[in-house]
């Protein structure tokens, strides 16, 4: 039976074809006129029959069409005038097509959504808007991608202000970050309150949520794929703005008009500057940070294109004290540093008009170093303690990736990924001057490993109605002492009821071969990556997921999404366990990380909906989420199932901006979301037995997790006057973030307290809240 | 149509569903009870449980004089009166406590469910060696002790100095002598082991520590006491000394939150049990 089923499937792929008349090629690239920035996602397709495809992440096309019959193509993508071309064409035709952004729009969009999702296979999927990005009004004007991702259904953010992410009940650590297919290890700026995307600089931002294609693998929750701009090929260009936190400046431009492109961009803090100004010469607490994207590409021929790009970016935190006694004087130098750096390498290949090639080498690092000094200068000698803290992961990464659209209607994918992990998770080096032992310095010990994947991936179109995508996806991961090897299946199905609607399936398994340590899940910088280990092995996801997309009308679109998530060895902390100082304030307690973690089980599944509007002088969206996350785990709640940190049932969303003329645009988003589940005391109990002089207060918990944070719910307005002037555009933005000052619950702290009027003791839970009703103004311009 | 639509949307989400139970009604006594053969006293202690924001007196949460605290075993039953000055309740260990039985604690309160656990005793390790020399200025020893056979064993092994306190150095001057042993395990004066995938083995302790002394000396006296748990006790004295390091500071915050298990229905608290063995031996 099985074979049958096979030889049918493998006759639909292959065999359809086979009696067709001669057919030619038609590829190429799709291009903004402008700035001639190649367009993923835009509509190819043709207006009589049912030709038609995207342009993939490098806005490549293919598409066979009847020869000698005339045709015309339609081009067609948000925030773009349509662009057809009339087709009679006897060969094969290689094309660029050059997009006109839409008049109205021109000075907001830069490249928007996809095309409409009923449209497209892909499901569980978001496209944040770039444009309305830019009119969003977040944390001290910040345009922050990251956060402006808290904002879509299935994504919750951790506690306040933080930019970690949280998609579909998947813990922070289960999030791809990729930018210019190199990974980004911590995203964030100022312990977690900013991520290290600077809009400016960034082309596309797109999220995917399930459904993964076979060419993404490696965590379990979602990947972030976020692209750069290439630079202006045809003029040069530059934006910028002065905030109250930072300033930002992009520079790009052809290095030969049309051919070749570079761009630049730089954001720096200001931060220390102003901080070292009004403090003591003797005391000193400075905080900082930078990052600086750069990207060059070339076309070295019709059919090869090589793009560099990098990125570095570092925070940077010192406290300085200095004491000056009668006869000695005492130094305190602190520090805390991190940052990415990162870089890409990429060769697009067109060979021929159905293949397209992508070949990158990436490099990726991550850096965390903790400094402790102490000096104490007196008449008779010196005395010095030093500690320093480092923790870095770097990989080396060479993938492949190829398209090819081998039949009108069927297109594979296939390509490999191998990297080279180097982890060095904790390395701690103390010294004592007046200690007659050498200074600690352990040798390093940095954890090599290695990880592999192969894909292939058939996405075919049956008839009208059906498209089908097949992949699988065999990774491995090679410890010292065994080596993973596990096939990740991928499938996704979509039935186009009609022009407008289509309901679609899809399921997906993952694998993730690397774990990262964190107590907080806030994103600091003191969250550490490892490697999965025996004891700890790789962690493993299933997920289904069925939809329904609907656009009522041009410009709207409706989505609904069911999904249910299966997770294996997912990672937790043991009950008492703290990463920021094994072996330190914890005397006695082992420093290997394996020895802290537990591995368990996790279950995820609800229902999103999501109604976006993208044209118009209203623009913007509501998302509603209803979820469950739970985890289970051998030794931590007696092992009873309990609810996950970021578990929240419901959570609504509102973005919306209203251009009110071409020169002023207002904007608020508004978001409720169910309070976190967290472990916070219900009650105290003495234990007089071990200590009978002094009982010792016991807090009992009920439960792990069992308690439920207050509401989440925050609304930020803002208001944009644009104004054009002779060497090109400036604009001011007044925002207001928690414009109705909402005491949003940062953490719970439990603690004895005594009521002086009653004379008792009692012990309180009480919420403790970090942002309130912050303005901010800044000042932006484009020439 | 509509009707597959909404069909598919409910299996997504409802196959596999996974309960979560909510937390049981919040108990109001806790009991501490703890056997050992050694002990000359059987003592279980209370406690009212406290909830957040209820304002209370130590004095009145551990005095609880109304209870009915009785322990049986396999032939009798011993009723422990409550001792006032000492807020506990009290009975002789008249050799009713022994290795390998299992024992019911249960605690009566007037109008409430009663408290119950039960508890089985350990065996003895049958002997412990300590063997240890003067090295340098440093005493240095090691302790080894065979795992009793079929059964899960959590041992916690402490060492300390005799002769602690203050002495009359040769030259006249007093001076406080407080003589740490260290463990290789890292700081601390326990060493806190199971018998997990070495059941019946020879077991072997980290090597220990006593860093060189003042006034200098050629020997010391060393005390080892090994105390071999039940699971139930060695759990939740693990917990309550995890709990006791978390504080209200960005530390203790960055913890994770540590439950403290009970064995108790109806309440909270522990009925465990363990069994001890004790060297005094002389280094030199």
């Amino acid at each position: 039976m099985k074979k049958t089923v096979l030889a049918l499937f493998f006759l639909a792929q292959f065999g359809s074809t086979a009696f067709a008349q001669r057919r030619v090629v038609v590829s190429g690239f799709v291009t903004d006129e402008n700035s001639r920035e190649t367009l993923a996602g835009a509509s190819v397709r043709v207006e009589v029959g049912n030709e038609g495809t995207l342009t993939n992440a490098q806005g490549f096309f293919s598409l066979q069409l009847p020869a000698n019959q005339p045709c015309s193509l339609r081009i067609s993508m948000v925030g773009y005038e349509f662009y057809t071309q009339w087709f009679a064409a006897r060969r094969d035709e290689r094309l660029e097509i050059r997009l006109k952004p839409q008049a109205r729009l021109l000075d907001e969009v830069r490249v928007t959504a996809v095309e409409a999702p009923s449209q497209t296979l892909q499901m569980s999927s978001l496209t944040l808007p770039l444009s309305q990005l830019k009119t969003m009004p977040l944390l001290l004007g910040e345009k922050d991608p990251l956060k402006a991702l808290h904002f879509m259904p299935g994504v919750q953010q951790g506690v306040e202000g933080s930019t970690a992410i949280f998609v579909r009940g998947g813990g922070s650590d289960q999030n791809l970050l990729l930018l210019d297919n190199a990974v980004v290890y911590n995203a964030n700026h100022l312990f977690g309150f900013f991520s290290t995307f600077n809009s400016d600089a960034i082309k596309r931002i797109e999220l995917l949520k399930g459904a993964f294609p076979a060419r993404y693998g490696g965590r379990l929750s979602s990947v972030v794929d976020v692209q750069m701009k290439e630079g202006n090929r045809e003029k040069f260009h530059g934006e910028g703005g002065i905030g109250l936190l930072s300033s930002r400046l992009t520079l790009e431009g052809p290095i030969q008009k049309g051919k070749s492109s570079f761009l630049v961009s730089g954001r720096r803090t200001y931060a220390d500057l102003l901080m070292g100004l009004v403090q003591p010469t003797d005391s000193k607490l400075l905080y900082g940070f930078y990052d600086f994207n750069a990207k060059v590409n070339a076309t070295l021929s019709a059919r090869h294109t090589v793009f560099l790009s990098a990125y570095a970016g570092r925070d940077r935190l010192r406290i300085d004290e200095t004491v000056g006694r009668s006869r000695s004087t005492v130094s305190y130098q602190n520090g805390l540093t991190w940052g990415n750096l990162t870089g890409s390498l990429r060769w697009n290949a067109v060979w021929g008009p159905k293949t397209f090639s992508n070949l990158t080498l990436t490099r990726s690092f991550y850096r965390f170093a903790l400094t402790d000094r102490y000096r104490k200068t007196e008449v008779d000698g010196d005395v010095r303690r030093e500690m320093d803290f480092l923790s870095s992961v770097r990989d080396w990464t060479l993938r492949a990736d190829v398209d090819h659209f081998y039949r009108p209607g069927h297109q594979l994918r296939w390509g490999f990924a191998l990297t080279a992990y180097r982890f060095r998770p904790r390395e701690v080096t103390n010294f004592d001057s007046r200690s007659e032992e050498a200074p600690t310095s352990p040798a390093p010990n940095p954890r090599q490993n290695q990880e592999a994947a192969l894909y292939a991936e058939n996405e075919s179109r049956f008839g009208e109605r059906w498209t089908v995508s097949a992949g699988l996806r065999l990774s491995g991961f090679n410890l010292p002492t065994r080596t993973y090897l596990r096939p990740e299946p991928r499938l996704a199905l979509a039935y186009r009821i009609n022009g407008s609607t289509a309901l679609k399936a899809s399921y997906a398994r993952m694998n993730q071969y690397v774990h990262q340590l964190s107590n907080t899940g806030v994103g600091l910088p003191t969250d550490l990556w490892v490697p999965a280990a025996v004891e700890v092995p790789p962690q493993q996801s299933d997920q289904v997921a069925v939809g329904w997309s609907h656009e009522p009308r041009k410009g709207y679109s409706l989505t609904l999404e069911a999904y249910h998530k299966w997770m294996r060895n997912v990672v937790n902390y043991r009950e008492g366990a703290n990463f920021i100082g094994v072996g330190e304030e914890n005397p006695g307690q082992s420093t290997r990380w394996e020895d802290h973690v537990v591995s368990g089980m996790g279950w995820t599944y609800g229902i999103e909906a999501f109604a976006q509007k993208q044209a118009g002088n209203l623009t913007g969206w509501v998302g509603y989420t209803l979820a469950w996350s739970i985890r289970q785990f051998d030794e931590i709640n007696g092992g009873k199932p309990f609810y996950a940190r970021q578990d929240r049932r419901h959570d609504f969303k509102v973005v919306g901006a209203y251009a009110i003329s071409s020169r002023i645009s207002v904007s608020a988003n508004w978001q409720f979301s169910t309070g976190n589940a967290l472990s916070v005391p219900v009650a105290a109990y003495f234990d007089g037995y071990a200590s009978p002089g002094s009982p010792q207060a016991l807090l009992h918990y009920g439960a792990y997790n069992a308690f439920r944070a207050a509401a989440y719910h925050r609304l930020d307005v803002g208001v944009r006057f644009t104004k054009a002037k002779k060497w090109g555009e400036r604009s001011w933005e007044v925002s207001i973030f928690n414009a109705y000052n909402r005491k949003n619950p940062y953490y719970y702290t439990a603690g004895r307290r005594f009521d002086e009027t009653a004379g008792r003791n009692y012990f309180a839970v009480e919420s403790r809240w970090l942002l309130p009703i912050l303005p901010s103004l800044s000042y932006n311009f484009r020439f | 149509m509509s009707r597959s639509i909404a069909s598919l949307w409910i299996l997504a989400v409802a196959v596999g569903c996974v309960r979560v139970e909510s937390p049981s009604p919040l108990p109001t006594h806790a009991v501490f009870c703890v056997l050992s053969p050694g002990d000359s006293l059987l003592v279980a202690t209370m406690s009212r449980v406290v909830p957040v924001g209820e304002r209370y007196r130590l004095d009145s949460a551990v005095s609880i004089p109304n209870a009915v605290v009785t322990i049986s075993g396999k032939f009798r039953t011993v009723r422990l009166a409550y001792n006032a000055a000492k807020r506990r309740y009290e009975a002789a260990n008249d050799r009713f406590v022994l290795p390998r039985e299992t024992y019911r604690l249960r605690v009566q309160l007037p109008n409430q469910l009663p408290l119950e656990a039960s508890c089985r005793v350990p065996a003895e390790c049958p002997e412990m060696k300590v063997q240890g020399e003067k090295n340098g200025e440093d005493f240095a020893f090691n302790v080894t002790w065979p795992d009793v056979p079929g059964e899960d064993n959590q041992y916690f092994l402490t060492a300390s100095v005799e002769g602690n306190g203050f002495v009359q150095s040769p030259n006249g001057t007093i001076g406080i002598v407080n003589l740490l042993v260290s463990w290789g395990t890292g700081f601390g004066s326990r060493v806190v082991t199971t018998d997990k995938n070495q059941d019946g083995q020879r077991l072997f302790s980290p090597e220990g520590t006593v860093r060189k002394a003042f006034p200098s000396r050629d020997s010391l006296v060393l005390r080892v006491v090994l105390e071999n748990a039940n699971p139930d006790y060695f759990d939740y004295s693990q917990a309550v000394a995890s709990q006791r390091t978390s504080d209200d500071g960005l530390i203790g915050r960055l913890k994770e939150p540590v439950l403290v298990p009970s064995n108790v229905e109806n309440g909270l608290g522990i009925f465990g049990a363990y069994t001890r063995r004790t060297v005094r031996v002389r280094i030199n």
